[in-house]
């Protein structure tokens, strides 16, 4: 597996993301590299896999790896992602706008958008060997890939141009023609209507916040097209063999396909089929019970195996405490 | 049991909410002669399993729900399916997924209390995204603030937070990970006004009749002992249990599930 840049590990829900990007950026680290461990994740299981407190949230921490038997290693950082504390360093400090600090708190709902400027800035900032992205399950995963295009789109010139002009009032003509074709000043109208006053005005001084630091937020947004170039990026796509989704996994796939290039991995986690074949019994209940699970385990590794993407597997752990496993988790990253 | 009329199936991925939320609407489609319909809120439905098992789903998508919204705030449907073309007013939505989170929940709302035979089941997004979703209609409320858009919220607030209209299902699996995730989970929905909660507990092993009378090999006894140590740790009184079934095909999976609902919940 050749180093890269950034690794993402996505996939649906519950098959191992946090657990298994941990391991990597643990293993990664073990290699003498200086890694950044990220969850946009804002269920952020992180926390309880790595024992950082919640206060961590938004801060860069530095991972003892020690906790985890790794003796000389290089160095692991970790990050849980605050959409707040994203926005905040953006826009050079908190904001007393009403509509900008509801929405980027904890459950707001900027959590993707801001989570690419994350990972954006901790790219450009360049001071890690690799940058390890633990993602949300499914469809926000998506979502998150979506939204460069999204924030782009939301910083057109035309808008800005626009809203400068209804803040400033200075009207050089050509202006005035965008004003009306954009139909903006009719959509404040309609907006007033519903909203009432005090509010068209605190989503005018928002957009106009936002809009001034325009530069920071599309400056070097080039997240989308790096994830694609085979030379930055690893990608994992984890499922788990406990799981029969029927179309999820491949959906995914297929979702994933626009993003995606020939270094990738099909990371089948949680697999019994190691010590399904070990196991040697003569009762026909356990004969039956054996050779089921053996079935459906293959089922998944069948259904995926008309994409041509590499396989390779991790076997449950049965360890209760997420330390632990990810602990063990290590070792067969280094037996690859 | 006296069925509500939404139920919101969440919890942490992958723990079984699509397969839960579908046995349920099973569940409560044999005990009432009401419309029940399955919802699987932003995404889309796996509409073949559906069928499959003569489930009617239904869909609020975000650009009707909008457009029929503001129609009926600005007293005209041509004006809002302009307003919905906006290229400004499409970017912004994009950009705040939260305010479409509320509307679709508005909308559902909207038709449950003009539908009195309806009942809906979501299959919910797991826990980090459905607490934006319900904590969506506090934030526009700090949003908006007055005007006519705040009586719409509080009507909302109100629905959710009854315990007589909506039930909410958060469901675990017997891993430290997961059961952590449920706590934290009915924590905070308890601060968003939402108690009535039915914490349910799926795929335990320790409860599959083959295993737990059978000598194990020592893999299965590992795991087995591991699920009851988690669950003693985390000291949690779960509502419901359901095993971990062996026959994983969807079909089956739902039809066991909603067996052991109608059961357990006529104890
Ligand atoms: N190889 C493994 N062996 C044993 N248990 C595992 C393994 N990988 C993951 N798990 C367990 O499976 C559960 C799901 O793992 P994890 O939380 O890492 O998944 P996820 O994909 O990040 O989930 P989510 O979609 O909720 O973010 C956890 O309880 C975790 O401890
Ligand atoms: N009681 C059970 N017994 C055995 N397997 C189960 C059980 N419940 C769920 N599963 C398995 O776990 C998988 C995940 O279930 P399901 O798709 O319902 O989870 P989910 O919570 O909806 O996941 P996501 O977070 O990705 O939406 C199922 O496909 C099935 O293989
Ligand atoms: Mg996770
Ligand atoms: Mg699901």
């Amino acid at each position: 597996m050749k180093n890269k840049k950034i690794e993402v590990f996505c996939g649906t829900g519950g098959v191992g993301k946090t657990t298994i990007s941990a391991s990597r950026a643990l293993y990664l680290s073990s290699q003498k590299r200086k890694v950044l461990l990220i969850t946009i994740d804002p269920a952020k299981r992180l926390k309880q896999v790595l024992g950082l407190e919640d206060s961590a949230t938004g801060e860069i921490t530095k991972i003892e790896t020690s906790n985890f038997n790794l003796s000389d290693s290089g160095e692991l950082h970790a990050l849980l992602l605050s959409p707040e504390k994203t926005l905040n360093r953006i826009l050079g400090g908190k904001t007393e706008n009403n509509i900008i600090s509801t929405l980027s708190k904890p459950y707001g709902g900027m959590n993707e958008i801001m989570a690419v400027l994350e990972v954006q800035h901790q790219l450009n900032k360049n001071e890690y060997d690799t940058i390890v992205l633990d993602t949300p399950p499914g469809k926000h995963f998506i979502d998150f890939l979506e939204s460069s295009k999204k924030i782009q789109s939301f910083f057109d010139k035309n808008f800005s141009e626009v809203f400068n002009f209804i803040g400033k009032r200075n009207k050089p003509g050509r202006i005035l023609t965008k004003l009306v074709s954009s139909g903006i000043d009719k959509l404040l109208t309609y907006l007033e209507k519903v909203t009432g006053k005090g509010f068209v005005n605190d989503f005018l001084e928002a957009i106009h916040i936002l809009y001034d630091h325009r530069d920071v937020f599309i400056n070097g947004l080039h997240l989308e097209k790096d994830l694609m170039n085979v030379d930055f990026s690893n990608w994992f796509l984890v499922t788990s063999a406990d799981q029969l989704k029927g179309s999820d996994a491949k959906e995914l796939i297929e979702a994933s396909n626009r993003f995606m290039h020939k270094d990738n991995y099909l990371l089948i986690n949680k697999s019994w089929h190691k010590f399904l074949e070990e196991w040697t019994t003569d009762k026909q209940s356990l004969v039956q019970l054996r050779d089921k699970l053996l079935e459906q385990e293959n089922v998944i590794k069948e259904s995926t195996s008309q994409y041509s993407i590499q396989q390779i597997e991790f076997p449950e752990i049965f360890e209760n405490s997420p330390a632990k496993q990810v602990k063990e988790l290590i070792s067969h990253w280094k037996s690859l | 049991m006296s069925p509500k009329k939404l139920y919101i199936v969440t919890g942490k991925g992958g723990v079984g909410k699509t397969m839960t939320a579908l046995a349920l609407v099973k569940a409560l489609q044999s005990q009432t002669s009401k419309n029940v319909y399955y919802n699987c809120f932003d995404t889309t439905p796996d509409k073949e399993l559906c069928k499959k098992l003569d489930i009617k789903t239904i869909e609020f998508p975000i650009q009707e729900s909008t457009t029929e919204y503001i129609g009926r705030k600005l007293g005209s449907k041509n004006i809002a399916k302009w307003v919905m073309k906006a290229p400004f007013f499409k970017a912004l939505f994009n950009i705040v997924p939260s305010l479409g989170n509320m509307i679709t929940l508005g909308h559902m709302i909207d038709t449950l209390q003009n539908e009195d035979d309806d009942i809906i089941v979501i299959d919910a997004p797991s826990s980090g995204h459905i607490l934006t979703v319900l904590e969506s209609p506090k934030n526009f409320n700090q949003i908006f603030r007055t005007g006519a858009l705040v009586k719409d919220i509080h009507r909302m607030t109100d629905f959710m937070q009854s315990d007589d209209l909506v039930e909410t299902w958060v469901l675990n699996i017997p891993t430290e990970l997961a059961v952590t995730e449920g706590r934290e989970l009915i924590e905070k929905l308890g601060k968003s006004g939402i108690s009535n909660i039915k914490d349910v507990l799926n795929n335990a092993l320790f409860k599959n009749e083959l295993i737990a009378n059978e000598e194990l090999p020592e893999f299965l006894d590992r795991k087995v002992t591991i699920e009851k140590e988690v669950i003693k740790s985390l000291d949690s009184n779960f509502d419901l249990v359901f095993p971990m079934y062996i026959d994983k095909s969807p079909i089956q999976l739902v039809k066991r599930i909603e067996k052991k609902i109608l059961t357990e919940l006529k104890k």
